[in-house]
């Protein structure tokens, strides 16, 4: 259980999510849904430990991300950004097994067949597919997806989402964003709306 | 930063010269230049030294610089401690380049020319970088330092010269070729 209390989180001098509580269940998917600037990967960084609210507590169990250090969190938490940006020509495979084992996630992703491709070369869909593998090979309790279906294709979006069920079927905490144009949200087991 | 930094540093070397006697004016133009000439036994335990520490530091956080490679944000998720990591590859940086520049003075553009054609050919895992720019650097300073010593014989032109004739093409050259280099193999 992720527990929100008081959240008060200030980015760049601006007051982005006032005095904010929220229960996020275990073993489910929580969406969070909202429009650009709504705060939603602002709420997001904060469960995943980026940012540190200036009033309140966000809790995982029973451990405050901000509090411990980046290793020991990492096996707690996972994230895949929205706009993640590889510069330099590493392989997918290569990417995927910074995180943990990559075989499983690259078939479950459809990404297999583009294992041993420089990630430089890939479509934006396919990098965003390669960042959600990434977090995944992590195993941690806990999963954070921003925008992950964006610029997937249907096929992709139903492999995305059928893997998020799998997940939180085997316990995982999935919390992921998601922009108020995504129509269809009946894969969600909660949802988050106007922070 | 580096630009500002390096000019900061350039304008004390130019201030010593300055002030100081005329024959250390001498060795600081020399070792200004680079040269291979005047390196001691004493030189070379001193170097093997900073060069076998550095490695073996670079070696260790490689894993992490190659996650940092993938941005602070991602490298934190994977549990990268950005700011150690970084802190820590300062020190080996500085024990590498350092220690080199303190035997041989500043030769110009073996560092920048050997990392980035072991990254051309080799990939980016920093593993394999650490390596392969060792060797490269090596091969390019002991061909630099021959050229240098036979070209224009019985005078040696200064190292510096001959590693900026070199580098600066093969450099223009990759980078033209692969339009950009970091993000080819």
């Amino acid at each position: 259980m992720i527990i929100l209390e008081a959240v008060t989180i200030v980015r760049d001098g601006r007051e982005i999510i006032c005095d904010y509580s929220e229960q996020i269940p275990a073993g489910s998917i929580t969406v969070i849904v909202g429009a650009n600037g709504s705060g939603k990967s602002t709420l997001l960084a904060a469960i995943a430990g980026d940012l540190a609210p200036i009033k309140g507590t966000i809790t995982i169990g029973d451990i405050q991300p901000i509090l411990i250090p980046s290793a020991q969190l990492a096996k707690i938490r996972a994230m895949a950004l929205q706009n993640q940006n590889y510069t330099l020509g590493f392989t997918v495979k290569e990417i995927i097994e910074m995180a943990g084992d990559s075989k499983e996630v690259m078939d479950a992703l459809d990404l297999s067949a583009l294992a041993n491709r420089h990630v430089t070369t890939l479509s934006g869909g396919e990098v965003q597919r390669v960042a959600i593998a990434t977090a995944i090979a992590q195993k941690t309790p806990v999963l954070l997806l921003d925008e992950p279906l964006a610029a997937q294709d249907i096929y992709s979006r139903k492999r995305i989402i059928e893997l998020m069920q799998k997940l939180a079927e085997a316990g995982t905490t999935v919390v992921v964003v998601v922009h108020s144009n995504e129509s269809e949200l009946t894969w969600a087991d909660k949802v988050i709306e106007g922070l | 930063m580096g630009i500002a930094v390096s000019a900061i540093f350039t304008a004390t070397v130019g201030l010593l010269s300055a002030v100081v006697t005329r024959a250390d004016a001498r060795s600081i133009s020399f070792w200004n230049f680079g040269s291979l000439a005047l390196i001691t036994r004493e030189n070379l335990v001193g170097i093997s030294a900073t060069a076998v520490v550095g490695a073996v530091i670079a070696w260790k956080i490689s894993p992490s610089l190659d996650r940092l490679s993938l941005g602070d944000s991602t490298a934190f998720h994977l549990g990268v401690n950005v700011a150690r990591t970084r802190l820590i590859a300062l020190v080996a940086l500085s024990l590498l380049a350092g220690g080199a520049v303190s035997t041989v003075g500043s030769i110009a553009f073996i560092g920048l020319a050997a990392p980035h054609i072991a990254r051309f050919i080799y990939g980016p895992s920093h593993r394999n970088l650490i390596i392969h720019t060792a060797i490269i650097g090596a091969l390019l300073v002991v061909v630099a330092d021959t050229l240098a010593r036979s070209i224009a014989q019985p005078n040696e032109l200064p190292i510096g010269l001959i590693t900026s004739l070199l580098g600066a093409p093969v450099l223009i050259a990759l980078v033209t070729v692969k339009n950009n280099i970091w993000k080819t193999r």
